[in-house]
């Protein structure tokens, strides 16, 4: 499973024009054969506007596979705060609404202080950096070696490298020395394309991957296992408790998962969370101090997600 | 002495002007489009290592370097390149976004150390291609739609004919 974290999103969605280059992008993200894309919208100083992503519809019409069958790409949408004031409070935790409307939120450091506030403290998932010019300051062990017992990951985009040849030269300059500081672990490679030709399929990026000093087993995790991490630490820290339980109604369980319940289908009342609901409620590997929250929460039926 | 060994590139190139979704069923609107021929594309991609990887890179895929088809219906070519230097062919064609005058990309298929495992998935690919054509007109109500399976045998045989 491929994933392409990082595709600009119009300024301006009302456009047709944009419109269209979106959806050009996105037929050939699917063509390549990725199966998740985020789109990004950045955002230099306050976080103030909601969040303008709205998710193309699915692809049901799509004739791009001959044995018929639907073409699909999950969707995410990512917002990037671009960091340039550290004293400045910019509200990213999960409490902030606006934030927590995006699947995945990431940090744009603009210098070393604000570079190791955001590896050792910020709420984030990617950390990213502008590779296609001179960095601004040297990546340092120290800070990177937080972010990455955190599980924040870095990122790199690879469309300026295509776009022209003296962004290609600092990328690959600034790839190279991230991938010895991090000794290539926690690293994502993700497009960042405006137009349609600067994107490549999955093994070429795997490829460009072997020529900024990674192997091609760790190449090929940045563009789908270490996405996949990055996915999944955005749900944790979204909508669980303490990154261990989350809660979901009975009534968005699968007719295949109701065993889960201990229950088959005529006896539960779907939709309805009442005592007899409440009896139900199956208690997954808690913790003790869990416990009594648990009780105040066990009004809505739950089940672990894995 | 140790025999040369190869590895061998399927790749395909998928132009800006005619939308991807129909990047095959160009049949007709490609050919008022100046056709590419394999020098073009021989000469793009030693264009780009000579600005990517410089003399060294030149001077090290210079001996091997080969591009043994392409065909501009498809827009799929295989090439061929030593064993020890083929990330440096690869990385030329992902830096690729024009050939002559035509903006493009290129994308690789398959890589592998026969020329018969390329064959075979270019075949397969093509088979792909075709049966989209294929859905495509019956979308669109486009009766004239050639046999399929004389263009099944059309490309198998040129692809067939190809040689070390």
């Amino acid at each position: 499973m491929f994933y392409d974290l990082n595709l600009p999103y119009p300024t301006q969605p009302n456009i047709a024009q944009q419109q269209t280059e979106l959806r050009k992008r996105v037929d050939l993200l699917i063509k390549f054969g990725y199966q998740v894309v985020a789109y990004n919208h950045t955002i230099t100083g306050k976080l103030d506007k909601a969040n303008p992503i709205n998710k193309l519809e699915t692809y049901n019409d799509s004739p791009d596979s001959p044995s018929g069958k639907q073409q699909k790409i999950e969707q995410l949408s990512r917002i990037t705060v671009v960091i340039e004031d550290a004293s400045q409070n910019y509200g990213l935790s999960s409490t902030n609404n606006i934030i927590s409307s995006y699947d995945i939120v990431a940090v744009q450091p603009t210098n070393e202080k604000i570079f190791q506030n955001a590896c050792g403290t910020l709420e984030v998932d990617i950390i990213t950096l502008e590779m296609g010019s001179r960095l601004p300051f040297y990546i340092k062990h120290g800070p990177v070696g937080l972010a990455i017992e955190r599980g924040v990951y870095f990122e790199i985009c690879y469309a300026p490298a295509i776009r022209d040849s003296a962004s290609r030269r600092q990328l690959i300059s600034n790839a190279q020395s991230l991938v010895r500081v991090t000794r290539g672990k926690n690293i994502i490679i993700t497009s960042e394309a405006q137009k349609a030709m600067e994107l490549r399929g999955p093994y070429d990026i795997v490829n460009l991957g072997t020529i900024m000093g990674m192997n091609q087993a760790m190449a090929k995790d940045c563009i789908s296992t270490n996405c996949r991490a990055v996915v999944m630490h955005a749900k944790t820290r979204r909508n669980t408790h303490r990154a261990v339980v989350s809660f979901e109604p009975i009534s968005s369980l699968k007719p295949n998962e109701l065993w889960k319940v201990g229950d088959d289908k005529k006896n539960i009342n779907v939709g309805k969370t009442d005592f007899k609901g409440k009896s139900k409620v199956k208690r997954i590997r808690l913790s003790k101090d869990d416990e009594e929250e648990e009780e105040n929460e066990a009004e809505i039926s739950q089940d672990m997600e894995i | 002495m140790v025999r040369l060994k190869n590895r061998w590139l399927l790749f395909e190139v998928i132009f800006e002007d005619n939308s991807h979704l129909h990047s095959s069923s160009s049949f007709s609107s490609s050919r008022k489009q100046e056709a590419l021929s394999t020098r073009d594309v021989y000469s793009a991609i030693k264009d780009s290592v000579q600005i990517n990887f410089g003399d060294y890179g030149v001077g090290c895929i210079a001996a091997s370097i080969s591009v043994k088809y392409f065909s501009p219906f498809t827009n799929i070519g295989v090439l061929r390149i030593s064993r020890d230097h083929y990330h440096i062919v690869w990385g030329a064609m992902t830096f690729i976004t024009q050939i002559k005058t035509r903006r493009c990309l290129i994308r690789v298929l398959h890589l592998g150390g026969t020329i018969k495992q390329c064959q075979l998935s270019a075949i397969n690919y093509d088979r792909d291609q075709i049966l989209l054509l294929k859905r495509h007109a019956e979308l669109h109500d486009d009766n004239k739609f050639i046999d399929i399976d004389e263009l099944f045998k059309q490309s198998k045989s040129q692809i067939m004919a190809m040689e070390q």
